[in-house]
């Protein structure tokens, strides 16, 4: 890792996108940050833009959460963004069918965490990600804030750098 | 309020298989499905046949501890297709279900072995069972054995660092690493592991009725699964009239405690709530990804007490303006089992054949969990059916805690590892230890953030030479806020998972801060 880097605890609420938009790229209509527009060379922004893209997702325009993976394809490694995921909408259930009807959007937040992980090397940085699902919901909800948390892991390619695996 | 359509009874059904593909990747498939659950079209098939259900036993009756985990671990390096149960040299080695002993003798690595195929409810599966000396083997090739049957002794033979059992279980029978799966559900309770094929086999297994699942501990099988009973302590105290006791008897009636059961009507889960009920009770209380899963014991029984709460509540009232009679814990259950509507349609517990027979049913079964000592013992202090609000709240403040920590000394530091049922992958982090030690500590009323920057925001801060066992001390510190966190055993000296070095005690740091969180 290079000296420049600096721990980000960017909140990227939709108050906040503007700032976002700046700081790790493009906002685009789902909610997530472009990922076209990120800043490749830094692993932290890639590993924050690939997790906000994946869990932001527009029921109703989207088909299902594989329209997230797509969009965040990407900034995935070869072999991540390889997977095919066979999702439709009806697979999608009954949760994503009461959303596309109720026009939810579900917006993504992604913190990358000062906890502990594996030493960085020049190849790969791992970084544990907490994670903020807004639901805007036009009706109440039981729920309107989804936490949790991902341990990702990013990898340098000649493109720059690529999440190559998640966990949660 | 949704209403819940009767019948719900549960029969639980296996999952199909999941495709192979890595670990990472099939757990971003599966939290991306989980907007859903799965489609039922893919995951779940018909229920086995009868008559083709082992009886099982635990391979080791008295205690043992587990030292090596199934799945990769580092030492040594590679794939471990089973787990290690330590014990003392000579302790009794059952065979842990019925069959014919395939092998029994030397075998490299293992110096001796013994391998019992069993019928199971889709076809043959053996068990392996490793390390014995040559004094400690009690049966032979094409022996009929019982599950319970003395089989072998604890060696330490081949390639072993120590006494203990090696205990593998391969679905199909072919002995080879790809077929393994991880036997550890079996012995600690079934934990759901949706992107795995444990899950596969444990739902195939755990379909036969004649199966009990048992505690891998030396007391005799408790009556309330270990595993359910923080979380019936918690969601027995979220108000008055529905306890712990009660709720246990309603989940056995439900679902038998099968963590994956779904009934033919689509119920799901340890308290089979329907698609259309399970969100408006649901919240993600096992810390996992959104959108919480019926399949989890801490979500489904949490749903299941704020459900009952509520239909408590609404019985208790419509018994004050007259409109229905009866006891209201009778009246919550019949409003779980049929709706509140039917209840109130009827003005008491509604002549559904199904409903008439749920009641009582639970009512019943409720006498034995009330005498279960450890089911009630730590909900007791005071009222024990009724824990107000406030002690629900309050936290033992000893260091219960640092004795859970310490049970895994020695452990491995792995990144993520470690979850409220104890490690994954074989090891803990620092917050992932911190998380659990916590949670067992105070019988699971309190479960920190996953994370050490989120631990650092519960309870309060507290100058360090005040620290005293229990507190959270984290160091590690930048801009951002620490990287890691230990658990204080004394004034001077902590527990924690860290990096390289595993679970260890150490001399609290210099640059640490701490926080009581108890």
């Amino acid at each position: 890792m290079t000296a420049r880097r600096t721990w980000r605890r960017t909140r990227l609420a939709a108050i906040a996108m503007p700032i976002a938009a700046m700081a790790v790229g493009c906002v685009n209509a789902s909610g997530g940050s472009d990922p076209l527009n990120v800043d490749r060379h830094n692993p932290s922004a890639v590993v924050q833009s690939a997790v906000q893209t994946l869990f932001s997702w527009q029921p109703g325009v989207d088909d299902s959460p594989v329209d997230a993976f797509d969009r965040a394809r990407p900034l995935m490694s070869v072999s991540l963004a390889a997977q095919e995921l066979s999702l439709t909408t009806a697979d999608a259930g009954m949760q994503w069918q009461q959303w596309a009807s109720d026009r939810t959007i579900i917006t993504a937040e992604a913190e990358i965490l000062p906890d502990e992980h594996p030493i960085d090397t020049p190849d790969t940085v791992r970084r544990v990600v907490a994670v903020t699902l807004t639901i805007a919901n036009p009706a109440p909800a039981p729920q309107d804030a989804i936490h949790f948390t991902m341990w990702v892991t990013a990898v340098n390619t000649p493109d720059g750098w690529r999440v190559d695996s998640v966990q949660v | 309020m949704t209403q819940r359509p009767a019948p719900r009874r549960a029969r639980p059904t296996p999952s199909a298989g999941v495709a192979r593909m890595p670990l990472s990747v099939r757990r971003l498939v599966v939290l991306i499905a989980a907007v859903s659950l799965l489609p039922p079209t893919t995951s779940w098939a018909a229920p086995p046949e009868s008559g083709q259900c082992p009886t099982r036993a635990t391979p080791i009756r008295g205690s043992w501890t587990q030292t090596s985990g199934f799945g990769p671990r580092e030492d040594p390096p590679g794939f471990h297709p089973g787990i290690d149960m330590a014990d003392p040299v000579g302790t009794e080695i059952d065979a842990a279900f019925d069959g014919t002993v395939r092998y029994a003798g030397a075998a490299q690595g293992y110096g001796n072995w013994v391998v019992i195929d069993s019928p199971g409810p889709q076809g043959t599966f053996a068990s392996l069972y490793g390390h014995m000396y040559d004094n400690g083997l009690f049966v032979k090739p094409g022996e009929q054995v019982k599950a319970g049957q003395r089989i072998a002794s604890v060696g330490s033979n081949g390639f072993s660092t120590g006494p203990h059992l090696h205990f593998g279980l391969y679905p199909g029978g072919r002995l080879d690493d790809a077929s393994a799966v991880d036997p550890s559900p079996l012995l600690n309770g079934a934990q759901r592991k949706t992107d795995s094929d444990v899950a596969v086999l444990v739902s195939q297994i755990s379909s036969c009725p004649t199966l009990q699942v048992l505690p891998g501990t030396a007391t005799a099988r408790p009556v309330t699964p270990p595993d359910y009973i923080p979380w019936l302590q918690k969601a027995g105290s979220l108000c008055p009239g529905i306890d712990a006791a009660l709720l246990a008897a309603q989940v056995e009636t439900e679902s038998a405690f099968r963590v994956d059961a779904v009934s033919p009507a689509g119920a799901k889960g340890p308290a089979q709530f329907m698609d259309g009920t399970w969100p408006s009770w649901s919240k993600p209380d096992d810390g996992k990804p959104p959108p919480p899963s019926p399949f989890s014991i801490p979500n489904a029984l949490m749903a299941q007490g704020r459900f009952m709460c509520a239909l408590y509540r609404q019985a208790t009232d419509a018994i004050a303006k007259g409109t229905v009679s009866g006891d209201p814990v009778g009246l919550a259950l019949a409003g779980y089992n049929a709706g509140f509507g039917a209840v109130q349609k009827y003005g008491g517990i509604p002549p559904y054949s199904d409903t008439v027979r749920y009641v009582p049913d639970i009512q019943s079964r409720r006498a034995k969990y009330a005498a279960d000592p450890q089911l009630v013992s730590s909900t007791s202090s005071g009222t024990s059916t009724t824990p107000n609000a406030t002690a629900a709240m309050e936290v033992p403040s000893d260091a219960a805690a640092v004795d859970f920590a310490k049970h895994f000394l020695g452990r491995p530091w792995v990144w993520g590892g470690g979850d409220l049922n104890g490690p994954t992958n074989g090891g803990f982090d620092s917050s992932g230890l911190a998380r659990y030690a916590v949670f067992k500590g105070t019988n699971g009323k309190l479960t920190l953030p996953r994370t050490v920057a989120n631990q650092w925001t519960v309870g309060r801060e507290i100058p360090r030479d005040k620290v005293q066992a229990g507190d959270l001390v984290f160091t590690g510190w930048s801009q951002a806020g620490p990287a890691h966190v230990a658990i204080a055993i004394d004034t001077t000296h902590v527990i924690a998972s860290s990096m390289g070095q595993g679970v260890t005690i150490s001399d609290i740091p210099v640059d640490a801060k701490a926080r009581r969180v108890a």
